[in-house]
């Protein structure tokens, strides 16, 4: 999923009108056209709309508000990297980062979990049936974001059946 | 909306959490008193069983059973989004009421002082909880919450059954393995819909351990029989070794208030009451309990003058009772079964009886018999008919408490030495007690 797509999906999900807004840079840099300027760059934008889905709905801490942002850099540096061993020791991180937590930050839904959700879907499409069972945790929280329609808007639901040859059958289907 | 209960009763938050999320108006009774309020007349008019949590609607309806309750407070989300989902949430509630709901009592209300601490009731009702959340763990592995994918009322019936557990006597060790049910648990826990109502819940960090005193004190304040049951309590002390007692938590509140317990607390803490058939006979002097301890604690150089002692001739009688078919008999293990069989059937008998079986001999050639001594002139055997099966294999002899010759006999029996008539020798003994 490109970088638009996800921006764009973050942005639905906060009631954010982005038609025709964003575009690339001559350098392939995402940019977004906000009142006669340009906002550059993936996390400056998510970091626009998370100060903007604070400003309407504070209820974050201010120890979480910036927690979120560190989530942002996550998903761009690590999830998004190039190299395999990254992608897949982000995978382990969150995994056990997720063992005692039902959501990223606090209790409830935040934006960490949608940007950290949309920027994993690549890696997850590719894991096999087993490879999703030692990522348990990971899975489970996966799992939950995209049952929520809000969220998978028009992505695809991805099989988390712990029944392996099941899963080895809608995966080849 | 009006709902009836006391105060932190977890029943009552079960529709209390759901109300938070419906924002249906639900309010607490006001001046309602346990024990006074659920008792009067236009209370019982509205709710035939005096139970709380009990809900009277705006327009004049009754609902009691918090699990009623709590769905009609509910909104679409809590139901479960299908009809499956909503079967599921069920499924959910009857767990936490057949599953989790006795098993937490048997372990928690002890550690409050609600009943008496019995070691393998303890011991059973752990493995029994483990084993619940180690379901509840199966499903929270893979699932954020237990129906669906969003919080319902199965999750709020569920966390509020584990409530007390988690806070008096789940101990962060024995909580460890279950690490998806921990995570589903605080989650629940810090719900702004759950913390509105949930306050002051702490994590057990060392279990409560029984409190005799705290449950004497509970006792006093409630139970029927409190004297029975301080008298039990003590024989049960004697039998067990002491747990740790000693060291009482400071930090730990007095006695649980009055109003803690709802109808369902007291019938449990007031265990059944079956009726004891020596309650008819007067009862005298002569304290069973305190001889037992005496006997168990002490040489019977000491314990038997102190029985004869204590003896109350008037009121207490004494025994000797011989097994009629001794020829039948032929292994020592087999025998010993045949009176400890004896002992068992007759448990009830125990409060205000007490004998020393012997078994002389050896191996196909042995005989059984005993001194029994209990409450009243005649054979207590006639009192019940549960006492009635083994009885009548035993020839029965009332002994003379001041002859000389029954004093033989007693000391002979209970400081188990000694021949019986043929001349066999002592082989093993049994208490009654």
């Amino acid at each position: 999923m490109g970088v638009d797509k996800e921006i764009t999906k973050i942005a639905n999900y906060i009631n954010f009108p982005i038609k025709g807004k964003l575009s690339f840079t001559e350098d392939n840099i995402i940019q977004m056209k906000e009142k006669d300027k340009f906002i550059i760059g993936f996390s400056t934008i998510v970091n626009f709309f998370h100060d903007l889905n604070e400003k309407e709905q504070t209820q974050q801490s201010i120890e979480n508000y910036y927690l979120t942002k560190q989530f942002f850099d996550f998903a761009n540096v690590f999830i998004r990297s190039t190299s395999k061993r990254d992608k897949y020791a982000a995978c382990l991180e969150l995994n056990e980062y997720l063992e005692t937590r039902s959501y990223l930050i606090g209790q409830s839904l935040s934006l960490a979990d949608l940007v950290v959700f949309y920027a994993l879907n690549d890696i997850m499409v590719q894991l096999s049936p087993l490879e999703k069972e030692n990522y348990l945790n990971l899975s489970r929280w996966y799992d939950y974001l995209q049952n929520q329609p809000p969220i998978l808007q028009t992505g695809k639901v991805i099989n988390f059946s712990t029944i392996h040859l099941l899963g080895w059958n809608t995966a080849r289907a | 909306m009006l709902l009836y209960t006391y105060p932190e009763n977890f029943r009552a938050y079960k529709a209390l959490i759901a109300a938070q999320y419906s924002g249906a108006k639900v309010d607490i009774a006001p001046n309602f008193v346990f024990g006074e309020t659920n008792r009067t007349e236009s209370f019982l008019k509205k709710f035939p069983l005096g139970k709380v949590p009990a809900l009277e609607t705006d327009d004049g309806k009754y609902l009691a059973e918090s699990n009623a309750i709590a769905y009609y407070v509910s909104n679409a989300q809590l139901r479960g989004a299908s009809d499956f989902e909503k079967a599921e949430v069920l499924q959910w509630l009857s767990f936490a009421d057949n599953e989790i709901g006795p098993a937490a009592a048997a372990w928690v209300y002890p550690a409050l002082g609600y009943i008496q601490f019995n070691k393998l009731s303890h011991e059973r009702a752990k493995q029994d909880i483990a084993r619940s959340l180690e379901r509840l763990q199966a499903r929270l592995v893979n699932n954020t919450y237990l129906v669906g994918e969003r919080i319902t009322l199965a999750d709020i019936v569920v966390f509020t059954s584990l409530l007390s557990l988690f806070q008096h006597v789940a101990d962060p060790a024995y909580r460890k393995p279950f690490f998806a049910v921990n995570r589903w648990f605080n989650t629940i826990l810090n719900q702004p819909q759950t913390k509105a109502v949930v306050k002051n819940f702490t994590f057990c960090e060392k279990e409560t351990p029984f409190d005799p005193k705290k449950y004497a004190e509970f006792q006093a304040k409630f139970g029927g029989g409190a004297q029975q049951k301080e008298k039990k309590e003590k024989e049960k002390k004697e039998k067990q070794p002491q747990q740790p007692a000693a060291e009482k938590k400071k930090k730990e509140k007095e006695a649980e208030p009055a109003e803690e317990m709802d109808e369902a607390e007291l019938a449990l803490a007031a265990e059944p009451k079956s009726k004891d058939p020596f309650d008819s006979l007067p009862k005298g002097t002569f304290n069973m309990d305190d001889f037992k301890r005496v006997y168990s604690n002490e040489d019977e150089a000491k314990s038997i003058p102190y029985f004869f002692e204590k003896f109350d001739p008037e009121n207490y009688s004494i025994w000797y009772g011989e097994y009629k078919y001794p020829e039948e008999l032929t292994k020592v293990f087999m025998s010993c079964n045949l009176i400890t069989g004896m002992f068992q059937r007759l448990d009830k008998m125990r409060k205000q009886a007490f004998a020393s079986c012997c078994l002389f001999g050896e191996d196909n050639n042995s005989t059984i018999s005993g001194v029994w001594v209990w409450r009243g002139q005649e054979l207590a055997f006639g009192l019940s008919p549960d006492w009635q099966i083994d009885y009548e294999s035993y020839d029965w002899k009332k002994l003379d408490p001041s002859s000389e010759e029954t004093k033989k006999l007693v000391t002979q029996y209970f400081s188990w030495t000694g021949t019986d008539k043929g001349g066999r020798k002592f082989n093993q003994g049994k208490i009654f007690k």
